[in-house]
């Protein structure tokens, strides 16, 4: 009966024991999200340059910055085996002077270009992490908005790859990104001539944009049931506030796209309508939305849609990323407010 | 005694029904003088009668009145809907979720708008008649024989989740588009106009006529199977027409008004609630709570974060699952 007991106590002892170093060992494992990540030889390494505005230190070999999870991540320089888990995110980099050995499936109105050996580790929403890890990559480039790349970033993390997730709405997460980018490809010429080109642009043409109009405008998700309108924290809405114009839908609700009362837009009846949509085909679905708001006779009564000033946006420029063309999608807009202005 | 008896229940429902009218009539009201954009009743009677161009003529005509109208039909086919399905399934959780209206209805809208956005004019379209397939292919489903409740409601929840998975697939590998098909998956009437109201009001007059007249059928077909054939009834094309006809008016309202899945289910209870299952009275008297339950609701969801909207679906939720909870304890059933 002792020696059960004894037997019993030993058994119990050496599983605690063994459970308790389970869990240090686990713990040692689990990265502190504040702490940067140690890379090899980070201590001895000179910081060659560092770039404040976008809180990014550039090693001789890692680059250091904040991603979007607040996460403080250190990316080593010149990744062999990058995937990239947004087309548009892909796109960055390959201006970046960036390679990939996998990529996301395309969407049929805008294929990918230069990366035609990448294999696809599957779509945006749900990138199969097998795929991933097949592909023994380096660099991990994700997006931080999406539950389908957060719930992989760990497993991605335990092995051992290295891993960055990006915000890509609005114009500063385009600049940063490049910014980033060109770091990790250590292609600071790249940076230089392709973000001096953009920016300058596009404060070019806001300088240029008239300040004393202050069109009302309003932005409308066109395939949307309901009245989904979006305010200037989405990516045209910056566009046009930028453009000095006031949106009827900010200060209203805390999210950027929202149902909107039509009530309310008869009254304050905007001077421009800007659709947003998935449609493919624009010069179908333009004619088919004008129609839709003449043949309604609340829409109809709207000064904008008497006037023409309904516009349809093509697609490829603002409801996927304009990216390197952010400066010809905020001269678009500029046509359409000030043509007495922009020619 | 006992016709005595009778005469008092016969005044007292039809004293409950008045009270439901004069309910009804009175939320037609409250939803046409509150919106995001305030109106006095003195100018919405000037707009009413005389002709302007005036952004308050806009207001009330184009927008405030379709809607109203709108939300008061799409109100009654639901809560008719799931009156029919109750009566016919002897099932207290049939509803128009059961015979497949919302997940057929569903399935078809978002393939419409996410898979075709050329053609997001057609989703209520789709809507509908994805509704009516999925019935059909349900009932389809459950036949041998003929087609008996329990049959019918297993078929429905299998059928159902299968679309869901259907739904599902969409949205995992369309995460970026799925903002479009939100409103629509919580239902609401933001965007309504007179165009919806032309959509709607034929289902909901034929329904409304069909149902006044065969609530005896309906009586009867809650006796049971057995009973009802020993009647003289024709079982099995009885249910068929009223599962038709329910199909009908909740597709009908579920393209106009997105998935609004607590109208069909818990309306037709409450007024049971308040006016027994004599579907003599309960029909009619299930037409004017669910057309006030929805005016009630979306009066709500346009005025309570003007001018942001929300779904009149999340308000039916809130207040009225608490609601049919209290009055379910405080008679006793519950």
């Amino acid at each position: 009966m002792k020696s059960i007991k004894l037997i019993s106590a030993i058994l119990t002892a050496s599983l605690m024991s063994a459970l308790l170093i389970g869990c240090s060992n686990n713990a040692d494992n689990i990265k502190n999200p504040e702490a940067p990540v140690e890379t090899p030889g980070e201590q001895n390494e000179k910081e060659v340059s560092q770039t404040p505005e976008y809180g990014v230190t550039i090693n001789e070999n890692s680059v250091i910055f904040t991603d979007s999870r607040d996460v403080a991540v250190t990316i080593s320089k010149n990744p062999k085996r990058v995937i990239v888990l947004q087309n548009s995110l892909f796109e960055i980099w390959d201006q970046a002077g960036g390679t990939v050995v996998g990529r996301i499936e395309e969407s049929e109105d805008k294929k990918v270009e230069n990366a035609s050996t990448a294999e696809v580790v599957g779509s945006l929403g749900s990138p199969s992490l097998e795929k991933i890890l097949s592909l023994q990559p380096d660099l991990v480039i994700a997006l931080s908005n999406y539950s389908g790349h957060r719930d992989i970033i760990p497993a991605l993390e335990q092995s051992n790859i290295e891993v960055a997730a990006f915000d890509n709405d609005l114009l500063e997460d385009y600049y940063r990104t490049v910014r980033i980018f060109t770091a990790i490809t250590g292609r600071d010429d790249l940076y230089e001539s392709h973000i001096e080109n953009v920016k300058k642009s596009v404060d070019a043409i806001i300088e240029k944009a008239p300040k004393d109009k202050n069109y009302k405008v309003v932005i409308l998700f066109a395939t949307a049931k309901g009245i989904t309108v979006r305010d200037s924290n989405t990516m045209v809405g910056e566009m046009l506030k930028d453009l000095n114009t006031v949106n009827i839908s900010d200060n209203s609700g805390t999210a950027d796209t929202k149902t909107f009362s039509m009530e309310k837009i008869i009254q304050e009846d905007p001077d421009f309508i800007f659709v947003q949509t998935m449609g493919t085909d624009l010069g179908k679905i333009e004619e088919r939305l004008k129609n839709d708001a003449l043949s309604n006779p609340a829409w109809a009564s709207l000064t904008a849609v008497k006037e023409d000033r309904y516009i349809v946006l093509p697609k490829d420029l603002y409801m996927y990323k304009p990216n390197q063309r952010y400066a010809e999608a905020y001269e678009g807009l500029a046509k359409i407010l000030y043509p007495e202005v922009f020619k | 005694m006992n016709v005595r008896n009778t005469e008092e229940k016969k005044i007292k429902k039809g004293f409950i029904l008045s009270v439901f009218i004069f309910i009804s009539v009175l939320s037609f009201f409250i939803s046409m003088s509150n919106g995001a954009v305030k109106i006095s009743f003195k100018e919405i009677a000037d707009v009413l009668f005389t002709e302007s161009s005036s952004v308050n003529y806009q207001i009330i005509w184009n927008v405030r009145l379709p809607r109203t109208i709108t939300a008061a039909l799409v109100g009654t086919c639901l809560a008719l809907s799931g009156a029919i399905l109750q009566g016919i399934m002897r099932n207290p959780l049939a509803g128009p979720n059961i015979i497949g209206v919302s997940s057929g209805a569903g399935l078809m809208t978002l393939i419409v708008i996410i898979l075709f956005p050329n053609y997001y004019y057609l989703a209520p379209v789709g809507s509908f008649t994805g509704a009516l397939l999925s019935t059909l292919f349900i009932y389809f489903l459950a036949w041998r024989d003929g087609a008996a409740p329990t049959k019918l409601i297993l078929a429905g929840v299998a059928v159902s989740s299968l679309l869901s998975a259907g739904n599902n697939i969409i949205m995992t590998f369309y995460p970026d588009k799925v903002s479009g098909v939100i409103g629509f998956m919580v239902g609401g009437l933001s965007s309504v106009n007179w165009k919806h109201v032309c959509m709607i009001w034929p289902y909901a007059l034929t329904g409304i006529i069909l149902l006044m007249l065969l609530p005896n059928k309906l009586n009867i077909l809650m006796l049971g199977d057995e009973s009802a054939v020993g009647l003289g009834l024709n079982v099995e094309k009885t249910r068929f027409i009223f599962i038709i006809i329910s199909s009908l008016l909740a597709g009908a309202a579920v393209s106009v008004a997105g998935l609004l899945g607590f109208v069909g289910l818990i309306v037709p209870h409450m007024t049971r609630l308040f006016i027994g299952s004599d579907y003599r009275y309960l029909m009619p008297a299930t037409i004017f709570t669910g057309s006030a339950t929805v005016l009630l609701c979306d009066t709500l969801a346009r005025v309570l974060f003007a001018p942001v909207e929300i779904p009149v679906g999340i308000i039916m939720s809130a207040l009225g699952a608490p609601f049919f909870l209290f009055l379910l304890r405080r008679k006793g059933e519950y």
